[in-house]
């Protein structure tokens, strides 16, 4: 099957079905071969251009994106400073709960979640600039003694408690930072942060109802103070 | 060059490079020709044996209306698709009433999206988004209601739908220049990657909870070659296209996959279209 085009919402004809296909009989009479390699000069002139047009039709949806900085500005890295540490203190409550005994499936849980939390922060820390080894240490104080459980009930509790907090904390952020680098990667984190948080829920049998699961209550954090709400 | 004849006079051109001169003359014109504006014919790039005639997309101005009625459109075709979910009378009751939440949550989406519309004076879309209702949902549907197993794919269908909701909504709220329409766009991608999640953890339990791919672990299949659907697919969110295998084997034991994609220029609901309800 021919890859999808780029604008098309294609539905792959099942096999076996009268579909069009283009069968090899021998040598085709027609060169289908490009004229000339992608290495010579004419070839990555073709190959430019072609680049120019993809990257006219992505960009074409992409308005904000054209006026706003591509780079964290200073006032974004502060808020990426602070999301940064929100980010390694969560993956070192994970690993405080593995190292309490969580085994099982809420042992698996937190060894994903934890290796997730620190991509972010690596994430974080690689558009922005800085090294990325400063935690939150008061919210972590606050919450170590919680997490440091084998049990999967409390464990589950605590940790849906910090992916809701943590969600919505990167999205009240989302609405101040400028740059487009910042608002993509801050959107790719928090929507997966929910996810984690349903888990959790499901983990621990906290949702009461379905509105429950789906829209729970959730305070961001207050990043100036590190404390949770 | 001088060219001497038989006559002994000089001659400055002989017949072999008049010839020359007169190709070369020639060749010379057809290339300031063919370089001219005033060429006319098919521009098209040649194409070599038969595939379906390419739709150009609309050339239509695209601002922050077009992409809220693009929304608004989206969320009813999921409201649509779980109506008719609910229609087919085969789920239990849990199921029932995780469908019926979500369809209520999709056409709430949908409102506030009409809305958020009316705000920037633009004009509401109250209707399922065409080019999604030919191309995937009209046949998915077929599908999934002649399937060998049409649960399994009914779930599957709405974990699919609402990862491709979510992820047009993520997308959105970056393209979107209204900071309440952004905001919304945010939340509506949070609540239904939570919907996919929530789907998925009711339907395969811990086995569904984490893709084995984010620890660099392959995709997994049933024992009839479907790909199993996780709560957390990524370790970032995704807005890449996702396939969806459904509808009963062919004589082969090939079943039908559709590639779900985010809204593009041909899916967008323009401001010039009119409604198609």
């Amino acid at each position: 099957m021919a890859a999808p085009r780029t604008l098309e919402l294609l539905r792959r004809p099942p096999s076996g079905k009268a579909v069009v296909r283009m069968t090899p009989k021998g040598h085709s009479p027609v060169d289908l071969d490009p004229a000339a390699p992608p290495t010579s000069r004419r070839g990555l002139i073709s190959a430019l251009g072609a680049v120019g047009l993809a990257s006219a039709a992505a960009l074409s949806l992409a308005r904000t994106a054209s006026a706003a900085p591509t780079s964290p500005t200073d006032g974004d890295k502060e808020l990426l400073f602070q999301a940064m540490r929100l980010e390694l203190t969560a993956a070192a409550l994970y690993d405080t709960a593995l190292e309490a005994g969580l085994s099982d499936v809420a042992g698996d849980v937190a060894t994903v979640f934890s290796a997730n939390h620190l991509a972010y922060a690596d994430k974080i820390a690689g558009i922005a600039g800085f090294s990325a080894d400063a935690r939150n240490e008061e919210v972590y104080e606050q919450l170590e003694s919680a997490f440091a459980t084998s049990d999967a009930e409390s464990f589950a509790e605590v940790a849906n408690g910090l992916e809701n907090t943590a969600a919505a904390t990167h999205t009240e952020l989302l609405a101040d930072y400028e740059s487009v680098n910042a608002r993509k990667l801050t959107a790719s984190i928090l929507v997966v942060e929910a996810r984690m948080a349903t888990v959790l829920s499901d983990l621990g049998g906290l949702a009461s109802s379905l509105n429950q699961l789906f829209e729970p209550d959730a305070e961001p954090l207050e990043l100036t103070s590190g404390v949770l709400s | 060059m001088i060219r001497r004849t038989a006559h002994g006079t000089a001659s400055r051109y002989g017949r072999r490079d008049a010839l020359k001169i007169g190709g070369l003359t020639v060749s010379a014109a057809a290339l300031v020709a063919a370089c001219g504006d005033d060429r006319t014919g098919d521009e098209a790039p040649g194409r070599v044996g038969y595939a379906p005639p390419i739709t150009d997309p609309p050339d239509y101005p695209i601002d922050d209306a077009v992409l809220l009625r693009t929304a608004s459109s989206l969320e009813l075709t999921l409201a649509l698709v779980y109506e008719t979910i609910l229609g087919i009378d085969l789920l239990d009751d849990e199921q029932v009433l995780l469908v019926e939440q979500l369809l209520e949550s999709h056409v709430a989406i949908a409102a506030e999206m009409g809305e958020l519309t009316e705000s920037i004076d633009g004009v509401a879309w109250e209707c399922t988004n065409p080019w999604y209702m030919e191309r995937l949902v009209d046949p998915l549907l077929v599908a999934v209601q002649g399937s060998d197993d049409p649960k399994r794919d009914i779930i599957n269908t709405a974990v699919a739908l609402e990862n491709i909701a979510a992820a047009t909504h993520q997308t959105l709220t970056l393209d979107l220049d209204d900071a309440d329409a952004s905001a919304a766009t945010i939340a509506a991608a949070t609540l239904e990657s939570r919907h996919a999640a929530g789907i998925v953890a009711a339907s395969r339990g811990p086995e569904g909870y984490v893709s084995p791919t984010i620890g660099g672990g392959g995709v997994q299949n049933d024992a009839q070659g479907i790909p199993f659907q996780f709560s957390v697919t990524d370790t970032f969110g995704s807005t890449g296209q996702i396939e969806l295998v459904v509808g009963a084997p062919d004589e082969n034991g090939v079943r039908e996959t559709f590639i779900l994609q985010t809204p593009s220029l041909n899916a967008l609901i323009y401001n010039e279209l009119e409604p198609t309800c």
